[in-house]
């Protein structure tokens, strides 16, 4: 008898926490941070992270989405497909998140998007991969707030023509990035008169490039374009260094930054050409991340242009429930284009943003990172820097509009 | 072109070799596949670094330093846990992948993921005719070169090699001979992972020191060891030539993107026709 008043006792105890749990559940909005916080992106996750954080910070200052509390719960995807696969099951199938925010490298985000697509929920990248737009058109649940590699290869060319070359070959990581940018770039390059010497694809993790450069030297292009990352950029400029042939490179700017300097020297980097798209500069929403994030973090904006991205992804988000009035992403998917893209009442906030949507406006959400206008893929089209290493630091030159 | 990819798998290949060399050393006496070979090969890069910046020593003294911490941390693992798996092989060779993923987060959590490199000035190439050569590669080779003929004097020449020798050919007719095995395996992980750290060290110089140096290096280095005849340490240093040679060769006449498999198709031919390997010998099965 005791036994059972006892069993009894428990199931009610049970029967009660499950309840509040299921109560607090109801009561929140759950979103996955899915941030490289260790691997090659390791130099940006973290900061990444962050500025989700600092969104969602506004967004539940502004009363939440609905009514709703925003949590986010965190995972590192390590830059690697496969961690990135564990940790997006565990936010969906666990933590039954609506969304995931914030997968960096394009090999993650290809990984994780066919988890995504399948639970019906969003994902929000900020990977260059050609083929996410397919993907993002075709189920409306994928965004993403970096440029495409289409977009860096159309600027790539820009670049290498403006600065009067005419002979370029391309030294590309085998994955859907580095392939991606030198392949629009080569596809640009030669649509506007120019020669491709040599395309030379090579694995990473290796503990030399000599070969594969070599090959690229020996066609005797005026500028080598790399799709690359920063350890196998550090490896490749210092043999190049060292073979003494003189040459001039044009990278993305996540492999050309102040850490290449410093593991390369100012000599070996001296006349690198980086780009990568910059943020909104002008914007009231830039000047109030900015500063924001530099007090979270004590790192600028500029030097973690994905902080800026996924901070605007966030918000974007929590806009579109907020038009929509539901938090099913099926039915709030429709309005993230809307909220954020004209026409409507430019607004550079969420609380802007919610009180202009209470009084029936609709609204164009002009970002920290861009003008988040997204395309029919998802996609955006922010304006691109064009930096130049010089005696050890790297010197912003011009701004590119593709 | 051929020559200076010729040239250029000699200096891949010579590394290769420290590391192959390491693996056999250990497999000959122990019969252990140490997985953790490649994370110790990491430490010691690390261990370098560590020393040339912290104590403030050039990075000759600095790989001193490093050779030794490589060498206490490997010894701490024998006592700890190989000395009580020496009956099991398989045993052995799980706890090795335990202890390679323990090394290899413990470098992470205290040095992070992010790349380093050691102070040390970069030298242009000279040229001789179309071929180009590096100084840091040349001396490269000769460190490594250097180290191979320690090892190979200190088994050819000393007792404790002659002993080292005795039990890989046969540890029971060792044993009954009154060969000491405690001595012997010390020995053995005092070389392999003095190897191992030189090899970090020397890895680190040409790239970057990140967290995955020794694991990625350890795949073409365990194919050069079963190439050159697994417990064979000429076997591993051929092996390893072979490997670095083909390689870069792959690189002028197939596509660069399988460079990597190259060692794997040299590897599967090996096995299918002569699977003792280029040196390996037939056990006699009774």
């Amino acid at each position: 008898m005791r036994v059972y008043r006892r069993s009894k006792f428990l199931t009610l105890v049970t029967l009660a926490a499950l309840g509040s749990i299921a109560l607090a559940q109801e009561n929140e909005f759950r979103i996955g941070a899915l941030t490289p916080l260790t691997g090659a992106g390791s130099p940006y996750g973290p900061g990444m992270l962050a500025a989700i954080k600092l969104a969602v910070e506004e967004i539940n200052q502004a009363g939440g989405v609905l009514g709703k509390k925003v949590v986010v719960i965190s995972e590192d995807d390590q830059t690697d497909p496969e961690a990135a696969v564990r940790a997006a099951k565990k936010l969906i199938e666990v933590n039954r998140v609506s969304a995931i925010i914030g997968t960096w490298s394009s090999g993650v985000t290809m990984a994780v998007l066919p988890l995504t697509t399948k639970a019906g929920i969003i994902e929000m990248n900020t990977s260059g991969a050609p083929e996410i737009s397919k993907i993002g058109k075709e189920t409306g649940l994928v965004y993403r707030t970096q440029a495409s590699n289409t977009l860096f290869g159309v600027v790539f060319s820009k670049v290498a023509l403006k600065e009067g070359f005419k002979r370029a070959a391309t030294m590309a990581f085998n994955n859907p990035s580095g392939l991606g940018n030198t392949q629009e770039f080569a596809k640009n390059f030669v649509a506007a008169g120019g020669v491709i010497t040599a395309s030379v694809v090579y694995e990473g993790g290796r503990t030399t490039y000599r070969s594969e450069l070599e090959k690229a030297l020996s066609s005797k292009p005026e500028v080598i374009v790399m799709g690359s990352y920063l350890p196998d950029t550090t490896i490749i400029l210092k043999e190049w260094y060292q073979l003494n042939e003189p040459m001039h490179f044009i990278a993305p700017a996540w492999a050309v930054n102040d850490r290449l300097i410093k593991s390369v020297g100012a000599e070996v980097a001296e006349g690198v050409y980086a780009v990568d798209a910059v943020p909104n500069f002008g914007s009231k929403s830039y000047a109030r991340f900015a500063e924001a994030y530099q007090k979270a973090t004590g790192q600028k904006v500029t030097e973690n242009p994905y902080s800026a991205m996924v901070y605007d992804a966030t918000t974007v988000l929590a806009l579109a429930i907020e038009a929509a009035k539901s938090t099913d992403p099926a039915v709030f998917k429709k309005y993230i284009r809307d909220v954020s893209g004209p026409p409507g009442q430019r607004v550079y906030s969420f609380a802007e943003g919610v009180t202009a949507l209470k009084s029936g406006k609709a609204i164009n959400y002009e970002g920290a990172s861009s003008a988040i206008d997204f395309d029919e893929s998802g996609d955006v089209r922010p304006a691109f820097g064009v930096y130049k290493v010089e005696k050890g630091k790297i010197n912003l030159k011009y701004i590119i509009k593709p | 072109m051929v020559l200076q990819a010729i040239a250029n798998g000699v200096v891949e290949g010579s590394v290769i070799a420290l590391v192959a060399l390491g693996l056999t050393v250990v497999f000959a006496v122990s019969r252990l596949l140490n997985v953790a070979h490649g994370d110790y090969l990491t430490f010691g890069a690390y261990a370098t670094f560590w020393a040339s910046q912290g104590l403030k020593l050039t990075v000759p003294l600095a790989a001193l330093v490093g050779v030794v911490a490589t060498i206490v941390l490997g010894l701490f693992f024998h006592q700890l846990v190989f000395r009580k798996l020496i009956r099991s092989s398989i045993a052995a060779l799980v706890a090795s992948i335990g202890i390679a993923l323990l090394v290899r987060h413990a470098i992470i959590f205290i040095a992070g993921t992010g790349q380093q490199t050691y102070d040390l000035p970069l030298y242009r190439a000279w040229r001789i005719g179309d071929l180009r050569i590096i100084p840091t590669d040349l001396a490269v080779v000769a460190i490594s070169l250097s180290a191979i003929t320690l090892v190979h004097l200190l088994l050819r020449y000393t007792g404790l090699g002659r002993e080292m020798r005795a039990v890989a050919d046969n540890p029971e007719l060792a044993r009954v001979s009154g060969i000491r095995a405690s001595r012997v395996y010390v020995t053995m992980w005092v070389v392999a992972l003095a190897l191992a750290a030189l090899a970090g060290m020397l890895l680190g110089a040409r790239t970057v020191i990140q967290p995955y140096l020794g694991w990625d290096v350890l795949i073409p280095a365990f194919a050069a060891a079963i190439l050159g005849g697994l417990g064979n340490p000429y076997g591993a240093i051929l092996g390893a030539l072979v490997i670095g040679i083909s390689q870069d060769l792959a690189v002028l006449w197939v596509s660069e993107t399988y460079k990597s498999a190259i060692a794997f198709v040299i590897l599967a031919l090996m096995l299918l026709y002569k699977p003792t390997g280029l040196l390996g010998r037939k056990e006699a099965v009774r």
